[in-house]
């Protein structure tokens, strides 16, 4: 039987279509009839479907990219073995190096032994069909190391029994995230040594003033001075102690100014070493262009030497501590790994030793006040808490690194300022003279302790004292006396130093002001910075100091 | 091969495109395609010709004569079903004869899908019925 020609190239076509020859097209007669609408059909079948395959190789290539170059680590999980049956480069950069570190290998292998419990539960709850969200595990690199990670599983429905899984790596935001609680932690703890310093303060200043009173009073050489001597020593530790305190909490009050932080190492430079000792070796690595910042060159001076006594301390044997000066840019990268720092220009400030360093449960703490590693009566743990204070309170950063047995290195940031640097204050005038004299003083305190001894040093040194302890007591005292100088307490009960002399000033517009305090308060000072101008002592005061600074006031009218 | 109940009446105005003519007749628009093989080009040539006829942003109603095409390329199938095609097409009416113009006019209609009302006759007096009614239903709404 002799078959039509044309049936048999119809034929033809489908074999070669069915041995993947998709390029060919069957050839049409002249006609229109059911062989040649056959043969078309045929080639539009071919036609579309050579389309849709390039179509889809296309998204197949989108997809596999995407798979591949995710941020996040994205895998396959085979069920009853628990092994990787595919991962992307995500992973297996993280995990491999090479592909059969991962591929293959069961995921409990990556997961440190500490989780693994962990894990194998969210294994079983798969196993049984659930997908999971967010497991929390921690994880090994392949480079050593350790990370925290999420993951999250979807149970593929086929009889494979596999899961699709993604592993997000969340060490940074968890990083972020424990600045951020320390830094809250370290600003909660600052509002409470701050209100406990300010009513110190007041009894400081009740104590060493009686005392000192009293020592006047006695024959210097008589065992009951020399008594009142400790006394007066001690509470002066204790004022110390409290400035510490108000330094952590950024309340102190503080006359901040444009000055270049070169000057001011080598200005301390000498007195480190000698705090320092022969055995170590102070080197100093400036850079010679350094630009401006912004800080109080007293407390930056306590800065270095708190650093340095650390240093000091934690190399027993000696050793090497090296001061720093360098300028850096922080980028946003920075910022987005380092809590609250905002992009910019700094003035980098490294203090490092070669000394014993620290494990990493005690550099997680160092900036705590009362945390000290050192025997009782050696350390108080404000050293720390102070220098970070003070450098959050002029804008900047501190950071440690360290490691155990090789030493340790503290980087402070100072924030850039446009401006030229003032120069260095000259040392001031320790001895201060006292002074008296015969003018009308008004004392606005509301501690009667503080207002009695403020009254009394001044009453000996020959004023003429009145009393107030609101602003309207003050008031009434106008009408009826002529007052020259006004010392008042910033913070009052229920209103401000500042607010009191303003309203005094409309009847007596030659007032002087002297403001006592020992916190800072915004009615005369702006973030701790003293409005210029201001006459302040702060507390607690002494004797000499009250007196010189009273003279000063009325002098200057 | 050209059909003669498929011809512009004496005195309409005809548009020649590249792959055949384009004229209107009580309403609706005609094409007669005179290729054999539409390829991409053709399939364009008919829509500038329809838009050149009506104005640029209209809908018409489409009475296609594709009696004697042989072949119509993918590509001119996919842009006969595009957004430009939907730009100027309310429904389509395509005639065929041959068994060839059947599978392919089927094709474009089942496969390629076009977004809008498309449907196959075998004489003009059969596809003018159906947009007469669908003209009413549309008008009736
Ligand atoms: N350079 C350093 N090397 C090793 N450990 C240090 C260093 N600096 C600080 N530390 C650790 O940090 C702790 C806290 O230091 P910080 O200066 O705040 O308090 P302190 O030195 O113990 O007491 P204080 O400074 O108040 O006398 C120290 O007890 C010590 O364990
Ligand atoms: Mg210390």
């Amino acid at each position: 039987m002799s078959s039509d020609p044309r049936l048999e190239a119809i034929i033809e076509q489908l074999q070669r279509f069915a041995s993947g020859d998709l390029a060919f097209r069957g050839e049409m007669s002249d006609g229109h009839d059911e062989l040649d609408a056959i043969i078309v059909g045929l080639n539009m079948l071919a036609d579309d479907f050579l389309v849709h395959q390039t179509r889809s190789r296309a998204v197949i290539q989108d997809m596999a990219e995407l798979f591949e170059r995710a941020p996040v680590m994205l895998f396959a999980l085979d069920l009853a073995s628990g092994s990787v049956l595919k991962a992307n480069e995500t992973m297996i950069e993280r995990h491999g190096p090479a592909e059969r570190d991962v591929v293959g290998t069961p995921l409990r292998d990556h997961v440190v032994p500490m989780a693994r419990e962990a894990y194998a539960e969210a294994l079983a709850r798969v196993r049984a069909g659930s997908d999971i969200r967010d497991c929390e595990l921690t994880l090994r690199c392949a480079q050593g190391g350790e990370y925290v990670g999420l993951l999250s599983a979807t149970v593929v429905d086929d009889t494979h029994r596999r899961a699709r899984c993604t592993l997000v790596d969340i060490e940074d935001r968890r990083q972020l995230e424990s600045q951020l609680l320390q830094a809250q932690k370290m600003e909660a703890v600052g509002r409470l040594a701050g209100g406990v310093a300010h009513d110190f303060n007041n009894l400081l200043t009740v104590i060493s003033n009686h005392t000192e009173l009293a020592r006047m009073s006695l024959p210097p050489d008589g065992e009951a001075a020399e008594d009142l001597a400790v006394v007066l020593d001690a509470s002066a530790k204790a004022a110390a102690l409290t400035g510490q305190l108000l330094a952590f909490s950024r309340r102190q009050i503080i006359r901040p100014k444009v000055l270049q932080l070169n000057e001011l190492v080598e200005h301390t430079h000498r007195m480190l070493a000698r705090l320092l000792g022969e055995n170590v070796d102070v080197v100093l690595v400036l850079d010679p262009d350094c630009w401006p910042v912004r800080i109080d060159s007293g407390q930056f001076e306590r800065i270095l030497v708190n650093l340095a006594v650390n240093a000091r301390d934690a190399m027993p044997n000696g050793g090497k501590l090296t001061i720093e000066t360098e300028n850096v840019s922080l980028d946003d990268e920075y910022a987005r790994t380092h809590a609250e720092v905002v992009p910019g220009d700094y003035v980098m400030l490294a203090v490092t030793d070669n000394g014993e360093g620290m494990a990493e449960d005690v550099t997680a703490h160092v900036f705590e006040p009362f945390f000290t590693t050192k025997a009782a009566g050696s350390g108080t743990g404000l050293g720390l808490a102070t220098c970070y204070g003070i450098v959050r309170q002029a804008g900047g950063h501190i950071w440690v690194y360290s490691e155990l047995d090789r030493g340790t290195s503290f980087k402070i940031y100072l924030p850039r300022v446009r401006r030229p640097a003032e120069s260095l204050p000259d040392d001031e005038d320790a001895s201060a003279t006292r002074g008296g004299g015969t003018e009308t003083i008004l004392v606005l305190e509301d501690d009667p302790r503080v207002r009695a001894i403020t009254a009394r040093i001044l009453g000996t040194a020959g004023y003429t004292v009145l009393e107030a302890s609101t602003g309207d007591e003050a008031r009434a005292h106008f009408d009826v006396a002529t007052v020259d100088l006004l010392v008042t307490d910033v913070v009052l009960s229920e209103t401000t130093g500042r607010k009191v002399a303003e309203s005094l000033r409309a009847v007596a517009p030659t007032l002087r002001v002297v403001y006592v305090s020992g916190y800072t308060d915004n009615s005369i000072v702006h973030h701790g910075v003293l409005d210029p101008g201001v006459d302040f002592l702060p507390k607690p005061f002494r004797v000499a100091q009250l007196l010189e600074i009273v003279r000063t006031a009325l002098d200057r009218r | 091969m050209v059909y003669e109940d498929f011809s512009p009446p004496e005195g309409a105005r005809v548009i020649e495109t590249c792959a055949g003519l384009v004229w209107r007749e009580d309403g609706l628009v005609y094409e007669s395609i005179r290729v054999t093989h539409i390829e991409l080009e053709h399939a364009r040539g008919l829509v500038h010709g329809i838009r050149e006829l009506v104005g640029p942003n209209i809908r018409s109603r489409l009475v296609t004569d594709m009696r004697s095409t042989r072949w119509v390329s993918a590509d001119a199938r996919t842009y006969s079903a595009g957004e430009e095609m939907r730009s100027i097409v309310e429904a389509g009416a395509i005639v065929v004869g041959s068994p060839v113009s059947r599978v392919l006019a089927s094709f474009f209609v089942r496969v390629t899908a076009p977004p809008f009302p498309v449907r196959l006759f075998t004489s003009r007096e059969a596809a003018e019925a159906w947009h007469a009614e669908v003209g009413v239903a549309a008008s009736a709404k």
